[in-house]
């Protein structure tokens, strides 16, 4: 196919000219310092928790006895009638088994067939975040079989779910955690606050494109 | 925008100038948005001493990335291959268009979503799509107002910065169907996002940009805050990030230096609301994601300026629009007066690489060398400098570097007067001739002179020059004997 071999061309090329042209570049300077930017974070809950609602999301303070409560009193309190839950969710069965008044949709089959319901029906989406960043008020979350990420993404409020032990100082150390950050998931996420815009007169507004309302589980004892 | 209709850069810029600055509103919201990104900025870096210490290790990294460039571009291909994702490499905007072109009709596809990216702007992808019958919708709420307006974007980071509240909402009203006028923000932005939505709904092809690409891990980094990027990258089956070949870095802990500068500076955020890191299409076992991720890698000029051990600092760039955000012209004339697709002084850098100093060289003109956007920059780029540099080689056939155009920008008046000038500073009786000549018929000097007068009144040569006024006070002058 002519299109494959003009595009090794253009590899080629590329590659030779900058090959070529190396030299130019200024050598391998030393770090000067390696730490600027780092800010050390003592009260992880508390800075996660100022930053998260200064962005405008919520936290919900809680504990790994009382969260599922939690949960569903806020629905009930907020008047959201659905949630949905990836059926392969660690708390999938959990959630799925709870009889609250509030429906529970399960995440079950490939996007495809879901995508209507997703678009047009469910009210809130329920996700797993597997880190957290203090400093920012940062939930990294990341895809896999029991973490679709249109749940964080298309229904108009999103709960997500954050352990305070696994909460990071800032975004140098999470990144710098080889164990964590190994394999990448083929979506790793990091959100901080409910989706915005600024773009009309750089006035703020909520609930651009993703969820208008960002929910935090704060799980911390 | 393509090589063929570059040239509208430096046809017609004077006029545009002129035009942007007889438009009050214009100038009112740039004024406005340029203060409140400043301030912004500003709040974010309370501490200079921080600050400069943390652009020297962005420009480190940057650097040293650069420096590895084309083994970083190879790892980077072969990360992505391994992670499923299909790598494409284009020299030119001609052939980056065509790869996407081709990928749309291996899937028949006729409808594309597009997250925000200037380097689809820079190759001019919507035109050729749109010629080819296939529509790219714009989602990026800025860049969906400006499409709606069919114009371009006036600014790196926020593309509607030239329109008002006003305006948006006479423009929505008028060009969407059952929209009411209303000035409310909230009620605008739910008017695009009901509209976006179906289109995300409907899309089978997503593109977007890509802010760092991670040779080590194979991964897109995008960074955003409405979340249409994630929607473009997530919803449509078809996944095609367009990447500059000089955004690759070499590992993930490159990235929170530069993350932390490139929002600090654009809108003084401490973090976007998304961070969005793409490794790969779908896996059999997930229930979401696209099927298909490809990669295209776009030279375009990059590789000329990587040539130059001047210009090649131009390289470095986050493309976080602060150097516009503190360049006092591009606060006056706003960003289309620049007629290209980077605007201000990263425009006036990149452009006329891009695009060749005889189709973009005269943008370089649009500079008082104040230094602001220098002092700004999160990676150091003197941009000041290259600015000059391009004056230089936009007169020069001769000089250096590899910018296509070199030399174009010569004007023979110009240089003559610049040859006389050279010549009544080498010769003492001409000068002292010339200066006679000045003060005596200084009256004989028109009351209007061009551009100058418009605004301003005549220039007069005072009566007697600094030579005769110090004469006359007694002072010696050019008396190497009586200096200290
Ligand atoms: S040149 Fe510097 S200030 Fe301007 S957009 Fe690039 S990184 Fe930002």
């Amino acid at each position: 196919m002519s299109g494959t071999k003009a595009m090794m061309n253009s590899r080629h090329n590329i590659l030779q000219r900058l090959r070529q042209y190396r030299t130019s570049m200024p050598a391998h300077e030393q770090m000067e310092n390696p730490t600027a930017g780092v800010v050390e974070v003592e009260n992880k809950v508390g800075a996660f928790t100022a930053a998260m609602e200064a962005a405008h999301g919520e936290v919900i303070p809680t504990t790994s006895e009382h969260w599922r409560r939690d949960l569903f009193e806020h629905l009930r309190a907020q008047a959201i009638h659905n949630l949905m839950i990836a059926d392969q969710s660690r708390f999938a069965d959990l959630l799925l088994q709870e009889n609250t008044g509030i429906e529970l949709l399960p995440y079950n089959q490939a996007f495809e067939s879901m995508k209507d319901d997703l678009f047009h029906r469910v009210a809130a989406g329920f996700s797993v975040a597997s880190a957290g960043i203090a400093e920012t008020g940062t939930l990294i979350v990341k895809s896999g079989p029991g973490e679709p990420r249109t749940l964080s993404l298309v229904p108009p409020v999103n709960y997500v779910w954050l352990d305070a032990n696994t909460l990071y100082q800032n975004q140098f150390e999470a990144f710098a955690d080889k164990e964590y950050m190994k394999p990448l998931p083929t979506n790793l996420l990091l959100i901080s606050g409910p989706s915005k815009t600024a773009d009309i007169q750089q006035t703020l507004a909520y609930g651009a494109h993703g969820p208008k309302r960002l929910i935090v589980l704060l799980i911390d004892g | 925008m393509t090589t063929q209709d570059a040239g509208h850069i430096n046809l017609n810029f004077k006029n545009r100038v002129n035009e942007a600055l007889a438009d009050q509103e214009l100038r009112g919201n740039f004024r406005g948005a340029m203060d409140f990104l400043m301030q912004k900025r500003a709040a974010m870096f309370p501490d200079q001493e921080d600050l400069e210490a943390l652009r020297k290790r962005g420009e480190q990294v940057r650097n040293r990335c650069l420096q590895q460039l084309p083994d970083l571009l190879e790892q980077l291909e072969a990360q992505c291959v391994s992670n499923g994702i299909q790598v494409h490499w284009a020299e030119t905007a001609e052939q980056a268009n065509n790869i996407i072109l081709g990928i749309m009709r291996d899937h028949q596809a006729t409808r594309m979503v597009k997250g925000k990216s200037m380097a689809s702007e820079e190759i001019g992808l919507n035109h050729f799509l749109a010629d080819h019958g296939i529509e790219a919708l714009e989602s990026d709420m800025g860049e969906y107002i400006v499409q709606l307006d069919h114009s371009t974007p006036s600014h790196i980071i926020m593309p509607a910065i030239h329109k008002n509240k006003q305006q948006i909402a006479r423009l929505f009203h008028e060009k969407t169907p059952g929209v009411e006028y209303t000035e409310d923000v909230d009620k605008l932005i739910g008017t695009g996002r009901e509209v976006l939505r179906q289109k995300f709904f409907e899309a089978e092809v997503g593109l977007s940009g890509v802010n760092f690409a991670v040779a080590e891990t194979g991964t897109l980094c995008l960074v955003e805050n409405e979340g249409n990027g994630r929607m473009s990258t997530t919803v449509p089956p078809v996944h095609i990030a367009l990447c500059g070949i000089e955004k690759v870095v070499q590992s993930l802990a490159d990235i929170p230096p530069l993350y932390r500068l490139l929002t600090r500076s654009a809108t003084g955020q401490a973090i976007t609301t998304y961070f969005n890191m793409i490794s790969g299409p779908r896996k059999p076992d997930e229930l979401d994601g696209p099927q298909e991720v490809h990669l295209v890698l776009l030279d375009n000029g990059r590789s000329r300026m990587y040539a130059d051990k001047q210009l090649q600092q131009t390289l470095r760039c986050i493309r976080c629009g602060a150097c516009m955000n503190h360049c006092p012209v591009y606060t006056r004339i706003g960003g289309h007066a620049y007629g290209s697709t980077y605007p201000g002084p990263i425009g006036q850098v990149v452009s006329p690489q891009i695009w060749g100093l005889n189709n973009a060289g005269n943008i370089t003109q649009a500079c008082s060398l104040n230094g602001a956007c220098r002092d700004a920059c999160p990676v150091n780029i003197p941009l000041p400098d290259l600015i000059r540099r391009l004056r230089h080689d936009g007169n020069n056939s001769t000089a250096e570097g590899q910018t296509a155009g070199q030399g174009q920008l010569r004007k023979p008046a110009e240089a003559v007067i610049w040859k006389f000038w050279a010549l009544l500073n080498r010769s003492p009786l001409l000068y002292r001739l010339t200066l006679w000549s000045a003060t005596r018929f200084r009256k004989l000097i028109p009351s209007h002179i061009g551009p100058w007068t418009r605004y301003r009144s005549a220039p007069r040569p005072a009566s007697k020059s600094l030579h005769d006024l110090m004469k006359a006070s007694g002072t010696q002058t050019n008396h190497p004997t009586n200096q200290p």
